[in-house]
This record gives C-alpha cells, structure tokens and sequence, in this order.
C-alpha cells in the first residue's frame, strides 16, 4: 500500500452559475503521477489551480501528508512543498530568467544591502544539473526567450524550493521531441524519490504513457479514476467527451440543410503562427462549426475573419458582390458581425446599462435626419431586444456587470440578432452559461437558421458542435484537417479522430 | 425591493447637490455678497469660457482621455487670432482662431489615436510648446481687441451663443451616434472596436472638437479681457478639468459623463473661486482648496461609482459571483 | 537545442552591446557636429563644466521618477514637491540656523511626506495617478506659496535665498553628488530585493503577486526611494541656483520637464539600456540639447521650451513604438 501525499475531499468550485468543480474526491500517492483529463471547461485547471493556491475553493478540504492543507497564495503554497508550473503563472518579461526563478525568494540570498546574483546564478545552475534541464540562458530578459526555454526556465523555477509535490499544467506542448524525453527523464527521477506530480495535458497518448493514474473530469465532476494502464485509448476518449448527445435543445434532424447561395468565402486565410491556409464557404441558413483543440488555432480564424490579427493574409468576401473584408468595419457592412469568446472584455461594457449596451450596434441604423439619434427608438430597440431575449434584470438601466453571465451573454447575442444579418461568427457562444440559458441560446440559433442567417460556430464543446451544426470545419494544429457533413460523419469517434 | 429604490442614483443628483452646498456656504460666509447682481454677472461672465471649453472637453473626458491644452489654445488664439485681426481684417480673428483649435485638436487626436502616446503626456507636452510660442511672439508686443468686435462681450449676444452652442452640444453628446460612440469607448474601447466602428476615426473627432470649443472659449476670453497677455488661460485647463470632475464626471469616461453635470461643475467651480475671493483668501489659499476639491471630488466620485450605484440584493449578489469569474 | 539557446543568449548580449555602441557613438557624434556648428564652443573647457552641471539636476531627478513611474504611478506633482520642500530646507538654514543638518533632513523628510501623501490617494483612494498628481500639484505649489509667503516678512525678501550652507553648489561637489546618486539608483534598481520586486511589479503585477511579492508595500518603498533621490537633486540645484521660486497655476510642472523627458527617453532605449544608464544617456541628450540651443542663441523659456516639447513628444513617440494596447 502505498503511502499518501495529497488528499482531496469533497471539494467544490463555482463561477457564477458555472460549477467549476462538483465534490471532487482523490488520493495522490506518494512516489506516483496522477494525470487529470478532461476537455477545455471542464475543471481540471480550475482544480490544479486550487491545489497551488491561485483559487480559493469553495468547499471541501486538501490533506497533505495528513495534516490540512489550505494555501492563500502560490508563495503559501510553495512553503508546503507544493510548486507549479502552470499556463496563468507566467514570466516576468522585462526580468532575467535568473531574477524571474527566485522572485520572492531572495531573502536568502541578501549580502549586506544587495543581492548574491552569482549564489543565485549557482544554486540555478545546480537546479538544472540536478534534475537534468536543457540549459537556458538566465542572464538575458525572459521575455527575449522563446516559449519553449519559458516553460523550461519556469520548470527550474518552481524546483527551486525543492518540493515534494509539483503540478505541471500543459508544461509539454511547448516542448519539441527531444526536450520531451528530458521531461520524461526528469519525472521519473522526481517521482522515483517518493514524490508526487499532478499532471494535466491534452496529448492523451503522453498522459496514458507517463502517468500512473488517470482521473477524467467531466463538467467539473470525477468521472473515473483508475490506474493508467486500464485504460484503453478509445475509453479515456469516450469519458472524456461523453456527454450524451441527448438533451432536446439540440436540432433533431440529421441531415445537412442550407442555401446554395454562399453569404461568406474565405480563402488561403493565413495568420503567421496561429493559422494556416484554411479556406471554407458559408452559406445561407447554414451553421458551420469550427473545432479543434484549444490550441488548435480555431479562436484566431474568427478573429482574423474579422480584421483583427495582424499580419492576415488571403482574401475573405461576403454577399453576393463578393465584397472584400479587411478591417472590422467591413464586416459590419456586409451585414456581419463577430462575437469574440472573451465576452467581458471584449464584447460588453460592464458598467454601462443593458440599455446603452443594447444600443451600441444599432446606433448607425438608428441615426435619421442630421444624424438625429432618436432616444425614444433607441429605447424601443432596446426594449424590444431585452423582450425577445427574455434578459432577467430590474429594467434596461440595470448595470450589465451585475447580471449574471447567462444574461450577460443575452445581452451580447441579442443586441446583434436584433439587427437584420446575413451572417453571423460566434466564438464558444455558449461559453460560461449555465444549461437553461444554453438552451435558450441553441433555440434562438435554429430560428436564426431557420431565418436564413448564416452562422460560424467556433467552439470547443464537441457535442454542442454535433448537435448544432450543418458542418464541423476540424483544425488541428493551425490547419484544416478535415470538413465534416451532418449526413454520414457525425460520430465521436470520427471527429475525435481527425482532431488528436 | 421597489424597482423604483434600485433605479435611484446618487451621481445623478451629486451636481446640484455640491451645487447647493457650495452656494449656501458662500452664500453665508461672504454675507450675501456672493449674490449681489454685479457679483451674478460677475459669476456669469467668469463660467462662459469655463463652460464652452468645457464642452469640447467633455467629449475627450467622456472617452476616459485628457485634454489639457484648451488653456493654452485660449493664448494661442489670443496671439494669432488678434495678430490676425491687426493685421489683415478685424474678423479674420475668429476664423484663424478657430482653425488653430482645430489644428491643435487633430494634432493631439492623431498622436493618441494612432501614434498610442498617452493623451496626458501628449497634451502636457504641446501645452508646453504651445505656451513658448505665446511667449516668444507676446514677449514684445500686445494685441488689443479691435472695436468691431467688442460686441462678443455683450451680455445679449453673449447668453444667447451659450445657450445655442449648449444646445448644439447637448444634440450632439446626447442624440447622435457620434456622442454615444464617445461615452462608449469610454466604458470599453474594446467592445466598440468590436462592433466594427473607427476608434481610431472617433477618437481624433473627439479631440478635434476639444480644441475647436477651447478655440470659441478664448474668443470669449480674448473679448472679455480687450486684448491679450503672455499670461491668459493659464490654469485655465485646471478649471475646465475640475468643473467636469467636481460635479460627477467620471475621470474613466463612459456613459455617466453628461452635460448638465458640466455646467453646474462650471458654476461651481466659479461660485467657488469668486467666493473665496469676496472672503479675501490669498491666491495660494485659493489654488490649496482647488486642490483640495479636486482631490476630493474625485475620490467621492469613484466612491459613489462603486458602492452607490443601481444597487440591489440580487444585483449585489451577481456581482460577487461575477468577480470570481473574473478572477478565473 | 540546449546548444542552440545558450548561442542565441549570447547573440542578445552581443546585439545589445553593438546597439549600445552605436547609440553612445551618435550621441558623441551629434555633439562633435554641434561643436562644430557653434564654432567649436561645446568643448571649450569652461562649456564642458556648464553642461556637466545641467546633466545633474535631470538626471537625479529624472532617477527619482523613474522609481516612482516603474510602479505605474504617472506623478507629475514631484515638481511641486521639490520646491517646497527646497524651500523648507531653505528656511530651515537661513531663518531657524540649522546648518547642513536642517538643510538635508528638512528637504527630504517633507519630500518623503509629500510624495506618500500623493501616491496615498492613489493607492488608497483609488484615483487615477494623473489626476491624484494634478490634484496634489495644486496643493503642493499652494503650500510652498503661503510658507514662502509666511517668512517673507522676517527675510525682507520675496523669495528664499540660501545664503549659507551653499557648498553643495560648487560643480565638483554636484558633480560626485550626481555620479555617486546614480550609482546607488543603479545598485538599487538592478541589484536588491526591493529593486527586482519592483521591477517584477512593473512587469507584470498579477504574476509578481502571486510570487509572493507585496504589491503596496513595493509601491511605497519605490515612493520613499524616488523621493529622496528628488530631494538630493533639489539639494544640489538649491545650493547652485541659491534659490527656488515657488509658482502658482501648474508652474511647477515645467520645472520638471525636463526629466520627464529624461525617463521618456530611458523608456524608448529600454531594450538597448539598462533604465538606469538609460537615464544618463536622455540627461546627457538633454542637457546637450539645451546647451547647443543656448549656445546658438535661443533663447530659454521659448525656443528651448518649444524643443523641449517637440522632444518630449518624439520621446513619447518612440517609446510607444511597439504598443498595441488601449491608451487613453
């Protein structure tokens, strides 16, 4: 039997209506790796995160090595032997990598006023020998290095204390073969001296290969654990994603069904790094989704759609006229519009009213006669958005930033479907929503169809995906891997195929 | 909780509120001589400029930005704008005038627009060159105001511009897209970028019209005082800062920026500085509690924003929640 | 691929020394050009010296700021600060006869208290450090008016002049002074604990905080710090000039224009110096710059100021190169 490191009981998480984390109960073992799958959103960071102090938990408890363990920070965290290397913990750019390994650490290394940078240079160095790290220059700023020495450096960085137990958060996908076999080297050594590593990565195969155990969260709850070499491959996928397909608020038909007439062409679209060549038409009343893995490059084709990334190149027409799309404003002309994932920061003003945030789109439409914004029909506008959207709130004065996100996203979504489209991009629209107000959503978006709007679906919820869409567009490693049709592809398994 | 209570907002009702304190305070301690009739035109003729510059500036404040050359503008058009009328014909004053403004304006608009160089910084460094420029041509000379346009200063046409020029804003600001682009990107510039509008476009448009309102106030300005010094307008953009801050304006910009806000802050700001002049405070005194009421104008500002506002149970609870997700 | 990263670190450092090369040479080769243009004037020994002293003033000052900018707060009421605080320093020589001792703890004990005071509002009341720095500005130049103004009396004179207590104005004196002030800011900056930490803050505070590092605690000590490097500057310009003379209406910002341009410029090199050096190189650009002016007949406070506006924008300019966020 072996002995345990970190037990975690009962513990909770939410985000608004969101449930992060339900109950999650799991024993990590001394001298053992325990990886954590799930797809995006499914709380396996949220959870990672709580264990090295950067979330509170809501309820339940952490034991580490039986006493009660509740660290406020990752510097508290670190004081227990827990350090991390995790994608919300990154580099301090203007810094050098030496300086950026024992921030917050230097107390001991204090000679009279300043501080021992060749003791700091040496102990680093010792760490890399010690565990057998790719060298990394530390005398340059961090921000000069490229991704892949970050991640390295940032492995350095949290050994640094020395601890016994380590969370690695996606620390492979950064890597290049032969830094992964170090990686793997370095585990080993790590866990052969009785410690413990919680893992999270998204390449399924590496997980299978290197972890001990294997627990699958799904919405946020612990859908299986057990030792890795039970799994089969196809297994861990299917727990991983199977969510039954059932609920009613997807459409019930099974076959593709749009216009021939083709409302937005995108061709050889290329954005350096993030996508590559993809090249698709949408048609009238079609849904067209777009999936991939997170890293995939799915969220960069909608923004680089719009006009936003830098550096686009290929040709993007719209309509009939085959108007060409360079920057956000023509999207608008075209009788499109673009909904970005990250609604808060880019799509709603918080502290302004349901009102004004209504409003904003429409506000060149409404303009009559000397530019006259009539209040009384940009009241009605609104007034009639908020009806048909049934967004709860105390009236159109209400601050958005005190709805909660299903409405918050009400707000974002009906303020354009208002507008009289052609076309529409949503990126994860149903991103931070809770299960009714997804209904409401995919309800409004077969309307929408059914109306003759033609809508990109960006998600990275498959079965949202399948049951939605005309066509899923998979992308795999900021390329086109596969166009799906409704009529014969799809399964899971096939689709899963074609993305891992 | 009523629907009524939630809807109630302390911010609206800041501006008369200060408005009224201020008024009695200096109403008892200047022994009425704050109300006299020569002390109102007084009080008049001293909110003019501070309420025309103030509705330029409004629109660059509204976007969260600053725009802290209107005094100096006021100087320019006091050297440039007479220079001209000297010289060539009594009226070109007032188009040379206004097109330094707007000049000014665009310049500014294009340095933080596209140029991304704080408006704070961009603005403090033009106020600079701009006020080397009045001294090197005001440093021998002085402009008088020519007589056939004396009548700027009648009290007639002088209300009756303010009020025009109000409206116009008023209709701007307020009902075109043009006012609502403005307080948008105020809230979040990001969003309105979003929709597919022109920030850059909107942004410059703000600025220019900040500069062509600091223009029409150093007309007035210019009129008031019958010619021009090196000295005219300075401090002038502290005033026109302050009268939009102290009556509620939020300093961040967005949708709680109003005109009505800046014209009870003009008067205040005014009935102020006449106040302690009538109490007899020295000039230092009088910059101290400027000073100090900015300070604290926009500490209750912020305060009120946050904890004040539409405040429900519910609302406060979703707040909670949505700060967490925030955080995530 | 481990051999490939230690080549490109070592490739960086070569890339910076080369550009480090070719910026001191330009700068050399601009002033070996405005020798020549003025007629072989720049390098005249005694023309050596004057610029030499107007290096130190900016740069001590231009130091202090860019501890306290480093934390984000943008305080623009250091100008005010240092005068009244010379002026307490001042008064404490002339009219209490506290010799050198007075001298130095009067000037930087206020200047402490002044600038904790301002980034207090910041920190503490949440107002934008823009406009907390106007705010204070005010008062601060308030203050120093009604203290100048208290003692005028019992001096005979309208303004402080230090009399006694003057030694450190000779030019070797504020020249060590400035050398060794610089060498502890670079020690500080580049080589403590709190020197790391405030960088890290600078950097990127979320990821600093959760390092462990104590957000205000930093902020505060960077504000302690600047402001005693600010008052050692305000030290050795009093001794020099003999005198500050206290302004009204943001008068005190011009003061101060010149390090601002100083950080501005350190900010654009950022990638090539260290922000240190890069203080040294703009206080060098600067005073360089004022003396070729000056030496071509120029004349202070309006040709100069317009360069210096002109200046200070490029600088803003270049350091805002490669930004792509929102700036207001």
């Amino acid at each position: 039997m072996a002995e345990e490191m970190l037990r975690i009981e009962g513990v909770s998480k939410s985000f608004g209506p969101t449930k992060a984390n339900r109950d999650v109960n799991l024993i990590l073992n001394k001298g053992t790796v325990l990886g954590l799958a799930g797809e995006n959103g499914s709380g396996k960071s949220t959870l990672a995160s709580m264990v090295c102090g950067m979330l509170k938990k809501d309820s339940g408890k952490f034991y580490k090595n039986g006493q009660v363990y509740n660290p406020f920070s990752p510097a508290d965290a670190a004081k227990h032997g827990v350090a991390m290397v995790v994608q919300e913990l990154g580099v301090i750019g203007n810094l050098s990598g030496v300086v950026n390994m024992f921030l917050g650490k230097m107390d001991k290394y204090k000679k009279g006023p300043l501080v021992d940078l060749a003791a700091m240079n040496r102990d680093a160095e010792s760490v890399f020998e010690k565990w057998g790290l790719p060298k990394v220059p530390l005398d340059v700023a961090a921000g000069t290095l490229s991704i892949e020495q970050r991640k390295i450096m940032e492995l350095a960085r949290a050994l640094i204390t020395d601890p016994d137990f380590l969370v690695l958060d996606e620390i492979s996908q950064a890597l290049s073969q032969d830094n992964r076999e170090v990686l793997y080297a370095f585990i080993k050594k790590f866990i052969s001296l009785g410690r413990t590593i919680l893992m999270v990565t998204h390449d399924l195969e590496e997980m299978v290969e290197i972890c001990d155990e294997i627990a699958v969260l799904r919405d946020g709850v612990i859908v299986e654990s057990k030792a890795a070499e039970k799994y089969s491959m196809n297994e861990l996928k299917r727990l991983m994603i199977g969510r039954e397909v059932s609920g009613d608020y997807y459409r019930d038909d099974w076959e593709e069904s749009y216009q021939k007439e083709v409302i937005l062409s995108v061709k050889n679209l290329n954005v350096p790094g993030k996508c590559e060549n993809i090249s698709f038409d949408l048609h009238k009343g079609e849904i067209l989704a777009i999936c991939g893995l997170s890293d995939a490059g799915i969220h960069e084709v909608g923004s680089a759609i719009f006009g936003l990334e830098e550096g686009r190149r290929g040709k993007v027409t719209a309509g009939s006229g085959h108007k060409e799309i360079q920057k956000p404003g023509d999207i608008i002309k075209t009788r499109g519009a673009y909904l970005s994932k990250d609604r808060d920061a880019n799509g709603l003003m918080l502290d302004a009213s349901i009102g004004d945030n209504l409003i904003l789109p429409s506000a060149r439409d409404l303009s009559g006669k000397g530019a006259f914004l009539s209040p009384v029909k940009a009241r009605k506008l609104a007034q009639r958005a908020s009806e048909a959207f049934e967004i709860k709130s105390t009236g159109l004065r209400h601050i958005v930033r005190r709805l909660s996100g299903g409405n918050k996203q009400k707000v974002n979504l009906s303020r354009w479907l208002i507008k009289d489209l052609d076309y529409i991009i949503l990126d994860c629209p149903t991103r931070g929503v809770d299960i009714g107000v997804k209904a409401y959503i995919y309800s409004v978006l077969k309307k929408a169809k059914a109306d003759g709007l033609g809508i990109i679906m960006i998600s990275d919820e498959l079965p949202e995906a399948m049951g939605m869409s005309d066509r899923i567009l998979v992308m795999k490693n900021h390329q086109f891997a596969a166009m799906l049709s409704r009529n014969t592809d799809f399964t899971e398994d096939k689709i899963m195929e074609v993305m891992l | 909780m009523s629907k009524r209570k939630i809807n109630f907002n302390i911010s609206t009702w800041l501006p008369v509120i200060i408005f009224v304190l201020v008024a009695v305070i200096f109403g008892i301690a200047t022994k009425g001589s704050l109300f006299t009739s020569t002390n109102l035109m007084n009080l008049f003729n001293q909110s003019v400029p501070t309420i025309i510059a103030g509705l330029g500036m409004l629109f660059v404040a509204a976007m969260g930005s600053t725009d802290i050359t209107c005094g100096v503008i006021v100087a320019l058009v006091g050297c440039f704008g007479l220079m001209a009328s000297t010289n060539v014909n009594p009226f070109f004053m007032i188009p040379v005038s206004l097109l330094i403004g707007l000049a000014s304006g665009l310049l500014l608009g294009y340095i933080n627009a596209k140029r991304k160089v704080s408006s704070f910084m961009a603005s403090l460094a033009m106020l600079m060159a701009y006020r080397a420029v009045v001294n090197l041509m005001l440093s021998n000379t002085s402009f008088y105001l020519p007589d056939s346009l004396k009548f700027i200063d009648n009290f007639a046409f002088k209300i009756i511009s303010v009020i025009i020029m109000v409206a116009i804003i008023v209709y701007i600001f307020h009902y075109t897209r043009f006012g609502v682009y403005v307080k948008d990107i105020g809230e979040n510039e990001v969003a309105v970028q979003h929709t597919g509008i022109n920030v850059d476009a909107v942004k410059i448009a703000a600025f220019a019209v900040s500069g062509f309102m600091a223009a029409v106030a150093g007309i007035y300005m210019v009129a008031r005082l019958g010619g021009t010094n090196n000295t005219i307008g300075s401090g002038f953009e502290m005033k026109v800062m302050m009268a939009l801050f102290i009556a509620g304006v939020p300093v961040q910009g967005g949708v709680g920026s109003k005109v009505y806000k800046l014209i009870f802050g003009a008067v205040i700001i005014n009935m102020l500085e006449n106040g302690l002049v009538l109490c007899g405070t020295s000039g230092a005194v009088t910059q101290l509690v400027r000073g100090l009421v900015l300070l604290g104008a926009v500490a209750l500002t912020a305060y009120l924003g946050k904890h004040f506002a539409n405040v429900g149970v519910e609302a406060a609870h979703n707040q909670r929640e949505n700060a967490g997700e925030t955080a995530k | 691929m481990a051999a490939k990263a230690v080549k490109t670190g070592a490739d960086q450092k070569k890339i910076r020394l080369r550009n480090q090369i070719i910026v001191i040479g330009i700068i050399v080769a601009i002033y070996v050009i405005a020798n020549f243009l003025t007629g072989g004037k720049v390098f005249r020994p005694n023309n050596i010296r004057t610029i030499l002293t107007q290096v130190t003033y900016p740069l001590m000052v231009g130091l202090g700021l860019m501890f306290i900018f480093t934390t984000g707060m943008i305080d623009l009421s250091v100008g005010a600060q240092v005068i009244l605080a010379a002026n307490v320093g001042a008064i404490a020589v002339q009219i209490y006869g506290l010799g050198y001792p007075g001298l130095i703890i009067g000037t930087v004990v206020t200047l402490v208290i002044t600038e904790l005071l301002c980034t207090s509002c910041s920190l503490f009341l949440k107002i934008p450090s823009w406009v907390a720095g106007l705010g204070c500005a005010l008062v601060f130049e308030a203050l120093g008016m009604i203290l100048v103004g208290a003692y005028s009396e019992t001096l005979g004179t309208s303004i402080v002049y230090l009399e006694k207590c003057d030694g450190f104005g000779s030019f070797l004196v504020i020249f060590i002074i400035a050398v060794v002030v610089a060498v502890i800011a670079y020690f500080i900056f580049n080589r403590t604990q709190f020197g790391y930490n405030l960088r890290a803050i600078g950097g990127g505070g979320e990821v600093a905080e959760a390092m462990g590092i104590n957000r205000k605690k930093t902020i505060i000590m960077a504000a302690i710090i600047g402001a005693v490097i600010i008052a050692i500057g305000g030290i050795t310009q009093l001794s020099y000039t003999g005198r500050f003379t206290p302004t009204s209406g943001m008068g005190s910002l011009s003061g101060i224009f010149k390090s601002l341009a100083v950080v501005l410029i350190s900010g654009s090199f950022s990638r090539i110096f260290n922000d240190v050096i890069g203080c040294v190189v703009g206080a060098f650009i600067v005073a360089g710059l004022f003396n070729v002016l000056t030496l071509l007949g120029v004349p202070s406070g309006t040709g100069q100021d317009i360069c210096l506006g002109v200046v200070v924008m490029l600088c803003g300019i270049l350091s805002a190169l490669h930004y792509k966020g929102v700036q207001k």
